[in-house]
């Protein structure tokens, strides 16, 4: 408090205006001055407790004295009123912070409390013990024989000044039982008379407290002791007789005093002790009186050290409780501002640094934390930069992405998602990466493919159900027929969707303009196939009816009968086209693949002699599959293969493969020339020159919508082997 | 009727023991008269202490020689019925008694409100007992020209500190007794 104080003068004298208790608080939180306040106030405890024990010397009275008491009930108070106040305010902060649920404040708790509890117990059974120990101790100190030898002492050395009053007492009452001691001219004979008989030191007669004759000893001191005050003789009247006893230079006088018979004065009679003896009486009479003083006052005493171990006590309290305080701030300080840290690093505050030194294991603990934060903060950034690429990439492709989770909720949807569905992004609330905003904000999907889109929220249900894995949706978008290809995939932290939409309006305008040329110039070459020999019938019936020829019925019979078969065949072809405009969508369950081949396989048995068919498929592959479009893309495959072969056998197999499963049909037939296995798959392609070159048409679409893959390769050593591979 | 023979020899004991301890229990301080008259515009006040040196711890502390002091607190008030009293003025006196046990005299000075009023030397305990415990003040407050039947005195003796618990003073003291102010006529 010095420094402060002496700070304190110094900002005075600068002229800036720095009170004790700014500097107060300022210092607050310093560490020396925190350890100084206990040490000064133990420094001032052990200062009573030297004093204290310096009063051993001084005299009981001045032990038990009124001020050392009060400073050290007052210092008692203070300890008291200090503990209070530290305990209060500790408690008070601690609850408040608990309340606040400030990291940290149930770990001060308890080591405040384990601190408080650990020294407060052994310090007040010390202090009990120690105070009850000292109490006994006075008690002990007081019951011993040494009380009983002063008294005893005391009581001797009254006795001896009781006898001396007595010897003078006996010459008074002689002097007042004179007659002549109220006569004047014979009181001097009377006074020496008596004063040789009784052997005292001094004989006299007083009267109206005044000395009217004495005769003295010459070898005692008469001039070292006054005449009694006035009220003595006044005692002495009223009681019949009075003792007094004076100390001189040389040694005592004890004087008796009778009064004279017919109230003519006062005898006195007196009988001096020498100082060798009279020092023994007193010292005597002092040790007792000492002793008894110091008895009387052992409850004092008692007192007077109970409270000084009363003080030490809780000083060690005060002390304990305040180093506990800050010894449990110390500790959790670096604690809570790593657990604040952590709070804010889960927040999203990446490389949030933790501000606090410290050397021990806490420190290293700190280190760790920066360094993790850092670390976090770099990769977080990486993560950024490899987004943003993310981002960019997704923004520049054609293909829009839409991203959400496993309720529908939007996580990210890219600017040709949002034209392709004519999404005005501003007025709709999104942003290109709907993941940055809120929880709460995010829009669920059916919100955002409302109204017309409504076909695309169908058809990501549907894919999203696992009914299929790619769709076609034909919607009206601006007043304009558009075609979208959607595909979905899991989203690889498997909590979610990620769906990609092909615009596929031109290209599907495209294929069905090039499908429309290819299916009239098919459908024409089909239909003039039919036709010449309806066209030469009709002719030839015309000639014969018109020419009148006689075989006219049978050339009107053969050319009707010619024209209705062209016909039927017309009708078949028709037919074919209308089923494969009709395909049907595919509908996905688990079921036995080796069933399945079993069953394709069964209808194109024995059909052609000399030719058979092999099936090889372990029982146990289980695909996720529509059976009947399996079932028919397998048997045309077949309807094929028998079709190509003149004798032997055709191997139908399944296998497992990394992801997938391999179908293959291959035939010993006469194979398929390179340059026609590129055009195999395409509509209206055919190698057999008759037929409507459907068939491996419709095998591709019934693999590709099964996300599947169709290959066509030789078979060794002739023949063609087909592989299907289907999704695992 | 049942017989209860332990009962009443019980009672008895009890009985015995609380009158013994009664009895053998000292009796405790009091003011025993107090009497308050005016006169002149000044008002004497008298008033007895008994109880006093029934306590053997101050009789011990008397004669081992140590000051042992009887201080009374004398107020005087104005009695006001349904209202706070109107102090008017208070007094303490003191009676400071010191024992020489080598001329075994009994030194008594008499202070008051802490100024030494008298001092006298007793060689007799008895009168000692009696000039410390019968308080006489004549002429003591000042009223003035106050009504004396409107006041009141009130006062009570403390005696020596004791200590409870070894840590806590606790001082000795009588009740406040108080008297109406009577007038006497000169």
């Amino acid at each position: 408090m010095g420094d402060l104080d002496a700070l304190a003068g110094d900002a005075g004298e600068d002229g800036d205006s720095v009170s004790v208790r700014e500097l107060l608080l300022r210092y607050r939180k310093d560490p020396r001055f925190i350890v100084s306040v206990p040490l000064v106030i133990l420094a001032a405890t052990s200062l009573v407790y030297y004093v204290t024990q310096q009063a051993k010397e001084l005299s009981p009275e001045a032990l038990s004295n009124r001020l050392l008491l009060f400073v050290l009930w007052n210092i008692n108070l203070l300890l008291i009123i200090g503990i209070l106040f530290v305990l209060l305010r500790g408690v008070v902060k601690l609850v408040l912070e608990r309340q606040r649920g400030i990291i940290g404040s149930r770990f001060r708790t308890k080591l405040v409390v384990t601190y408080v509890a650990t020294s407060l117990l052994p310090v007040i059974l010390l202090f009990l013990v120690a105070t009850d120990l000292l109490r006994v101790s006075i008690d002990r100190w007081f019951a011993t024989p040494v009380w009983t030898i002063l008294r005893n002492s005391e009581a001797i050395a009254q006795m001896a000044q009781d006898q001396a009053a007595e010897i003078a007492g006996g010459a008074a009452r002689e002097i007042a039982a004179s007659p002549a001691s109220g006569d004047a001219t014979q009181v001097d004979e009377i006074l020496g008379h008596v004063r040789a008989f009784h052997q005292v030191n001094l004989a006299a007669v007083y009267r109206d407290g005044i000395l009217v004759k004495a005769q003295a000893d010459p070898r005692a001191p008469i001039h070292e002791v006054a005449d009694p005050a006035p009220r003595f003789f006044e005692d002495v009247v009223k009681n019949g007789r009075g003792v007094k006893i004076d100390v001189v230079a040389s040694g005592k006088w004890i004087r008796t005093a009778i009064p004279l018979a017919g109230g003519r004065g006062v005898a006195v009679a007196g009988v001096f002790i020498p100082i060798a003896t009279s020092r023994m009486i007193d010292e005597s009479i002092i040790a007792h009186r000492d002793f008894q003083q110091l008895r009387s006052q052992r409850q004092t005493l008692k007192a007077s050290q109970t409270m000084l171990f009363l003080a030490v006590t809780l000083a060690i309290l005060f002390g304990t409780l305040w180093t506990s305080i800050y010894a449990s701030r110390r500790i959790t300080i670096p604690i809570k501002a790593l657990a604040e840290a952590t709070a804010t690093l889960a927040e999203g505050n990446v490389g949030h640094r933790v501000a606090i030194t410290a050397t021990d294991e806490v420190g290293r603990l700190v280190d760790s934390f920066n360094d993790m934060s850092s670390q976090l903060a770099a990769q977080r950034g990486q993560l950024t930069d490899t987004n943003r690429f993310m981002t960019t990439v997704l923004e520049s492709v054609a293909t829009g992405i839409i991203a959400f989770d496993d309720q529908l909720r939007l996580l990210s949807i890219n600017r040709a998602a949002l034209q392709m569905l004519h999404i005005d992004a501003s007025a709709a609330g999104l942003l290109s990466d709907t993941s940055q905003r809120p929880e709460a904000g995010r829009q669920t999907l059916n919100d955002l493919l409302a109204a017309d889109l409504e076909p695309v929220a169908s058809a990501v249900q549907e894919l999203t159900s696992g009914r299929s894995r790619a769709r076609e949706v034909a919607l009206i978008l601006g007043g304009e027929l558009r075609y979208l290809e959607l595909s979905a995939a899991r989203l690889g932290t498997g909590s979610g969707w990620v769906v990609a939409l092909e615009d596929s309006t031109q290209l599907m305008q495209a294929q069905k303009l090039a499908a429309w040329n290819e299916a009239a110039r098919r459908i024409a070459h089909e239909i003039k196939n039919p036709l010449t020999p309806i066209q030469l019938s009709a002719e030839r019936i015309a000639r014969k009816f018109r020419n009148a020829d006689p075989d006219t019925p049978q050339a009107i019979e053969q050319g009707t009968r010619t024209i209705v078969e062209e016909v039927g065949q017309l009708k078949r072809m028709v037919d074919e086209f209308a089923r494969f405009a009709r395909m049907p969508a595919i509908h996905l369950r688990h079921a036995q693949l080796a069933e399945i081949l079993q069953q394709a396989a069964s209808l194109y048995q024995d059909v052609k002699p000399g030719v058979t068919i092999a099936v090889d498929v372990a029982s146990d592959i289980e695909l996720l599959m529509d059976p009947e479009q399996i079932r028919r893309a397998v048997g045309n495959l077949l309807k094929n293969a028998v079709e190509a072969t003149e004798g032997g056998e055709i191997r139908v197999s399944a296998r497992r493969a990394p992801h997938r499963v391999v179908i293959e049909v291959a035939d010993p037939g006469r194979g398929v020339p390179d340059s026609d296995k590129d055009k195999l798959f395409l509509p209206y392609f055919s190698t057999k020159g008759r037929g409507t070159g459907l068939g491996l048409a419709i095998v591709h679409r019934i693999v590709r919508d099964h996300d599947g893959q169709i290959h066509v390769h030789d078979n060794h050593p002739k023949g063609t082997r087909f592989e299907i591979e289907l999704p695992a | 009727m049942v017989k209860k023979p332990h009962v009443r020899p019980l009672l008895l004991a009890i009985l015995f023991l609380a009158g013994t301890a009664a009895v053998a229990a000292p009796p405790n301080p009091a003011l025993e008269t107090l009497s308050a008259t005016a006169r002149n515009g000044k008002v004497s006040v008298r008033l007895t202490l008994t109880g006093a040196f029934g306590n053997p711890e101050m009789v011990e502390a008397l004669q081992s020689g140590l000051p042992t002091t009887i201080t009374y607190l004398v107020e005087i008030f104005r009695d006001r019925p349904n209202w706070f009293d109107e102090d008017i003025a208070q007094a303490r006196v003191e009676v400071i008694c010191t024992f020489n046990s080598l001329t075994r005299e009994y030194l008594l000075n008499y202070r008051r409100d802490r100024r030494l009023i008298r001092s006298q030397t007793f060689t007799d305990l008895t009168a000692l007992e009696r000039a410390m415990t019968h308080i006489e003040e004549t002429d003591f407050f000042d009223i003035g020209r106050r009504k004396p039947y409107k006041l009141k005195v009130r006062a009570k003796a403390e005696l020596m500190t004791g200590w409870l618990m070894y840590v806590i003073p606790w001082e000795t003291s009588t009740r406040w007794r108080e008297t109406r102010v009577k007038t006497v006529t000169p």
